[in-house]
């Protein structure tokens, strides 16, 4: 079988088949790691780019992420076993007074898919909450989302909480979301900006190399 | 000849302004370009670069998710209120929608444009069970919806609503949240179309851009 | 004729000068040492040696100094408490006490906890007494300082000290460095004040009336009321002013400045006109700050760095001791115990942390200082004057690896004198001013334990150093870059590069830098080193005249300065924005956007010139447009950004009302 059976079904939003496929493979002694990597991100990256340009929409994104971790249930034993250094630790989250999370939630699972460890904090973050996560667990990066342009300026707050405590030079910051712009980025100081859920892990593996 | 560009969802309110104030041609754009924001530019943009002459080309927008930021014009003066999105436009007043805001970050805003147009929740749920059958839907409503504490209907100053009322109400029954009726204003549309371009509107003259922090200023 | 006066207070030396600013001319120049216990001596000295009839035609004064940054460096200044709200100190901080109370704000400036007045007052109460002043720093202050303010009122009252805040100094972000900034500005209170008592003193004496303006670290002038506010602007005025003398001595506008001294080599780049700021703060005496103050780079290599000659290999530097040419032609007997050893046959000896050749003198010895039984029969054998190592060896009878001079040493109790460049110098010829036959002496004794003829161990010396210092120049371009981490000396991938670059090396390949910029040498020993420096690093060399004097020059010529930058940069949907520092404009065409950029920066730099009371500006507007190569997705140049560059540059006119 190839693999492109399952990028196509994670595609498509198809939990059961993606499953199905997925076991197939293993069967077939294909490597985990690639199934994750060539598959189920692949995927995904599609989906991300899909999405940005209109072609997708919110339930057909919901769907192929929830077929991506239906695969991921089966693949994610066997690779966890193996003592994969990890390629950095993440903490991601919505700003505060902003509750969206699926687009969040999808960058946080193509990182994590992606060999990074994520901490994610949910939404409605306080930029001192980022901070003191990101301080206690040693993270390299701050990731956060926005999607309204209400709640944007709090990720450059963020920005200034790391500034204020000496952090700036050892945390990177990245930041994405509907309205959020490369502009945006530079203008309130982050380190990058991702366009979609696929290139934040690309972004990520820049950042930290 | 001064033009005004703006969204379906504003249909009613737009049009009982510009009847006050004839000699401004209308052109409405499709529902829900902000879910794909430079779609909503680049259509934006398309009508700008058509539009003859020299006259003022108001937009009726807000920053709707970054989609109106980048627009710019050579030869028209273009006028748009400096706020967020269609909500603050509906109430009439920027200030009073970021107060509401920051109490009430989960709020899902209703208007006569919003559920005409099907971008309800409940009206969504219809869609999800059709497509993806029952458990399906409810799963899918539960991530897109679960942290929204209450559906508020905007009540802009149209006529004809008591019927929006009720299922709006019915949208928050679904939602198992509570559900508030708010008086709206048609004063932002009314100063847009009538001025003064006061700090309440971002005016970028020929040669120049629309900036996104502008939005912010 | 627009007499304006310059003074220069060192560590070392007092300068001054008087310059006729019409035509840049230096009237009048003096040199004398400063005195630390009293400086209104040193300054009077000084002064004395200007007089010629023009102190009521005097316009300006203006002073310099390294009194702050050396009291700094060494720990002095007055006791300061500290008071942190809402955050700890991450690096400790020279203070007397630190007490760390609830209070300060959030990012926003909302209140994050209410100011804890029940225990303020407890720990104002135990401070009583015991500083003599207060620094207070709040967790983001620069966003609300009222926490800040309330807690300054409450000290002023209670505790009768200056209190320095931590928004008052600086308008950034970062807690550690605000912090240490309102602690060191707190602790050199009394040290600029002292200063300019004596200053004012002898001006006073003299019928000076013209008003007295001080260097900031930035090589900008700001009138004395407010230096004594903010002492820690003041810092690393010296080697500010000493960049702006060069300047204006070699007439150079973009330059590299070389300072070579006895102790330390000083780099600093200079463009239009005025030296390059520290983007983030200076790091003073270890500790980072948010100091704006010119980008000096300091290295230990100078005229009087030790010549060490240890298993087969030479050490130039970092540590400085006094010139053995000039101990003897001070104490000509040494030259007698020197001649003792060399035919000895103990002048090839190895002798641990020392040479055979160096000798002691006593230095700085505080009353009340403890001392060894040791260490006080150290001082008694040098109490009548300097002596070689084997004198004091046989005197005291011990063996000279175990006398054990070090701690004295650091703690400045004893002077070593020992080989410097300056006596290779003195073989060579070139320079003589002290005495050259201890010179050919020691060089003879140092080339035998390398198994060198004289003149080839003196060449071979004289071109380490002057490799060490184009070594420092390349290391002090590298920071500028923004490689603070990087050590070329120490990048072993750098190495057959760096040999090669500095001439030590040709085999198989050539190496060669070309500076971009010329270099302006000042101080003693640039004239012998520098010509040979120059050539290792392929740039034009300028050596002014009156460069001895060259900080109470800057001084006098001393500038206000105003800079600024506006980028034009594209924006993500098209069309380019200007980031002006107060509002940000988008565009469709470039052109427009810089040429809007342009137009309100020169309306920027005339309306801030004005405010800051400068006449005769002179107004930069340059614009440059940075491309950027890219290979993917195709090979093509990309359009980054235009920089707009502003610089205002005028000669400081206190107002009226400033006028003494």
């Amino acid at each position: 079988m190839s693999l492109e059976e399952i990028t196509s079904a994670v595609i498509a939003g198809q939990p059961e088949k993606v499953k199905e496929l997925t076991q197939k493979a293993l069967d077939e002694k294909i490597d985990p790691d690639s199934i994750i990597n060539d598959a189920f991100i692949a995927g995904m990256n599609v989906v991300g780019k899909r999405f940005k340009e209109g072609e997708m929409y919110v339930p057909e994104v919901l769907m192929a992420a929830k077929a991506m971790s239906a695969g991921m249930e089966l693949v994610k034993p066997l690779v966890t076993g193996q003592s994969i250094p990890s390629k950095g630790t993440i903490v991601i989250g919505t700003v505060k007074g902003d509750l969206h999370d699926i687009g969040k939630n999808l960058v946080a699972m193509m990182l994590e898919g992606s060999g990074f460890e994520v901490i994610n904090l949910g939404v409605d973050v306080a930029p001192e909450r980022f901070v003191a996560v990101a301080k206690e667990k040693n993270a390299q990066i701050i990731g956060m989302s926005a999607l309204l342009t209400t709640t944007m300026l709090c990720m450059k707050d963020t920005i200034e909480v790391l500034k204020e405590e000496g952090l700036r030079d050892k945390i990177k910051v990245i930041v994405g979301g509907a309205p959020v712009s490369r502009d945006f980025a530079e203008e309130i100081g982050a380190d990058g900006f991702a366009p979609d859920a696929g290139s934040a892990a690309d972004l990520c593996e820049e950042i930290l190399s | 000849m001064t033009k005004l560009l703006t969204c379906m969802t504003l249909r009613e309110e737009v049009e009982q302004v510009v009847t006050k104030n004839p000699g401004i041609e209308v052109d409405y754009l499709e529902y829900a370009l902000h879910q794909v924001p430079g779609r909503l530019r680049s259509q934006l943009r398309a009508r700008i670069d058509a539009t003859p002459g020299a006259g003022d080309i108001l937009l009726g927008y807000g920053l709707c998710s970054y989609g109106t930021a980048g627009l710019g014009s050579t030869r028209h003066r273009l006028v748009i209120p400096r706020v967020h999105d269609c909500i603050s436009l509906l109430m009439g007043d920027q200030q009073r929608y970021l107060k509401e805001f920051s109490r009430y970050p989960g709020t899902f805003y209703l208007s006569k444009g919003w559920i005409d147009q099907g971008a309800d929740p409940l009206s969504t749920y219809r869609r999800y069970q059709k497509d993806y059958g029952e458990e399906t839907a409810s799963w899918l409503m539960e991530q897109q919806y679960r942290n929204y504490q209450r559906v508020v209907f905007i009540l802009s100053g149209v006529p004809g609503l008591d019927e929006y009322l009720g299922y709006a109400r019915e949208v928050a029954g679904f939602l198992k949240v509570p559900f508030l009726v708010q008086e709206g204003s048609l004063r932002l549309l009314e100063k847009l179309v009538q001025g003064p371009w006061d700090r309440e509107f971002i005016v970028t003259e020929p040669g120049e851009i629309i900036l996104q922090q502008a939005f912010f200023g | 004729m627009e007499l304006a006066m310059g003074i220069d207070t060192g560590g070392t030396y007092t300068d001054g000068v008087i310059m006729d600013l019409s035509t840049g001319r230096v009237v009048k120049k003096s040199k004398s040492p400063t005195t630390h216990q009293d400086l209104t001596i040193g300054i009077r000295n000084c002064l004395a040696g200007l007089d010629g009839g023009f102190w009521k035609e005097i316009q300006l004064v203006c002073l310099s100094t390294t009194l702050a940054t050396n009291a700094t460096v060494e720990g002095k200044g007055s006791r300061v408490g500290l008071i942190c709200l809402g955050h700890e100190v991450s690096e400790s901080l020279p203070v007397a006490a630190t007490y760390c109370l609830p209070g300060g704000h959030d990012i926003r400036g909302n209140a994050r906890e209410p100011l804890d007045v029940e225990k303020l007052r407890d720990a104002l109460k135990r401070l009583e007494g015991k500083v003599d002043a207060l620094a207070v720093s709040g967790y983001c202050s620069v966003r609300n300082p009222e926490h800040e303010l309330a807690v300054k009122d409450e000290a002023e009252r209670m505790l009768e000290v200056p209190v320095v805040c931590g928004h008052q100094l600086t308008s950034d972000l970062g807690f550690q460095e605000r912090t240490a900034t309102a602690v060191l500005n707190a602790r050199l209170l009394p040290v600029i004040s002292q200063l300019l008592d004596s200053v004012q003193q002898v001006l006073r004496e003299l019928g000076v009336t013209a008003p007295l303006m001080v260097v900031k670290g930035d090589g900008s002038l700001v009138d004395e009321s407010r230096a004594r506010q903010r002492p820690i602007d003041t810092v690393v005025s010296g080697p500010a002013a000493s960049v702006v003398g060069a300047t204006f001595l070699s007439g150079e506008k973009d330059a590299l400045v070389v300072d070579i001294g006895g102790t330390t080599t000083d780099i600093a780049s200079l463009r239009e006109g005025v030296p390059e700021i520290h983007r983030d703060g200076a790091v003073i005496g270890g500790w980072s700050t948010k100091v704006q103050a010119a980008r000096v780079h300091t290295f230990g290599i100078g005229g009087d760095s030790l010549v060490q000659v240890k298993r087969g290999e030479v050490q130039i530097g970092p540590r400085r001791v006094l010139p053995l040419s000039r101990a003897v032609a001070d104490h000509p007997y040494l030259m007698e115990e020197l001649k003792e050893t060399w035919e000895s046959g103990e002048k090839g000896m190895d002798i641990i942390d020392a040479q055979p050749f160096d000798c002691y003198l006593l230095g700085r010895y505080t009353p009340g200082e403890r001392l060894t039984s040791w260490e006080r029969e150290v001082v008694g054998c040098l109490a009548a004057g300097p002596h070689s190592i084997l004198h004091i060896s046989r005197s005291l009878g011990r063996d000279p690896n175990l006398l054990n001079l070090k701690g004295m040493i650091n703690r400045g109790i004893l002077l070593p004198a020992s080989l410097t460049p300056t006596d290779l110098l003195h073989v060579r010829g070139t320079f003589t001013r002290w005495n050259r036959e201890v010179a050919f002496l020691v060089a003879e004794m140092a080339a035998l334990r390398l198994q060198m003829k004289r003149e080839e161990f003196v060449d071979f010396v004289l071109e380490e150093v002057h490799r060490k210092i184009a070594s420092a120049i390349l290391q002090g371009l590298v920071r500028d870059l923004g490689y603070q981490q990087v050590d070329l000396a120490g990048e072993t991938v750098l190495k057959p590069f760096l040999e090669r670059i500095l001439g030590r090396e040709e085999e198989k390949f050539l190496c060669r830098v070309y500076l971009e910029q010329p270099v302006v040498a000042i101080g003693a020993p640039a004239r012998e080193f520098m010509p040979a420096v120059t050539r290792l690093l392929n740039t034009r060399l300028c050596i002014p005249e009156h460069a001895e004097v060259a900080n109470a020059i800057g001084a006098a010529v001393g500038r206000v300065v105003i800079k600024g930058v506006i980028l034009v940069r594209p924006a993500a949907e098209g069309g380019y924005v200007a980031y002006t520092p107060w509002e940000r404009k988008g565009f469709i065409c470039l052109e427009d956007a810089a040429d809007y950029a342009q137009r309100v920066g020169r309306e920027y730099l005339v309306r801030e010139a004005a405010e800051a009371g400068a006449r005769d500006i002179s107004i930069s507007v340059q614009r440059k447009d940075v491309y950027s190569h890219i290979s993917y997705p195709i090979e093509e140049e990309i359009f980054v950004e235009s920089r707009i560059s502003l610089l205002a540059v005028g000669r400081p006119w206190p107002r009226q009302g400033e006028m003494r």
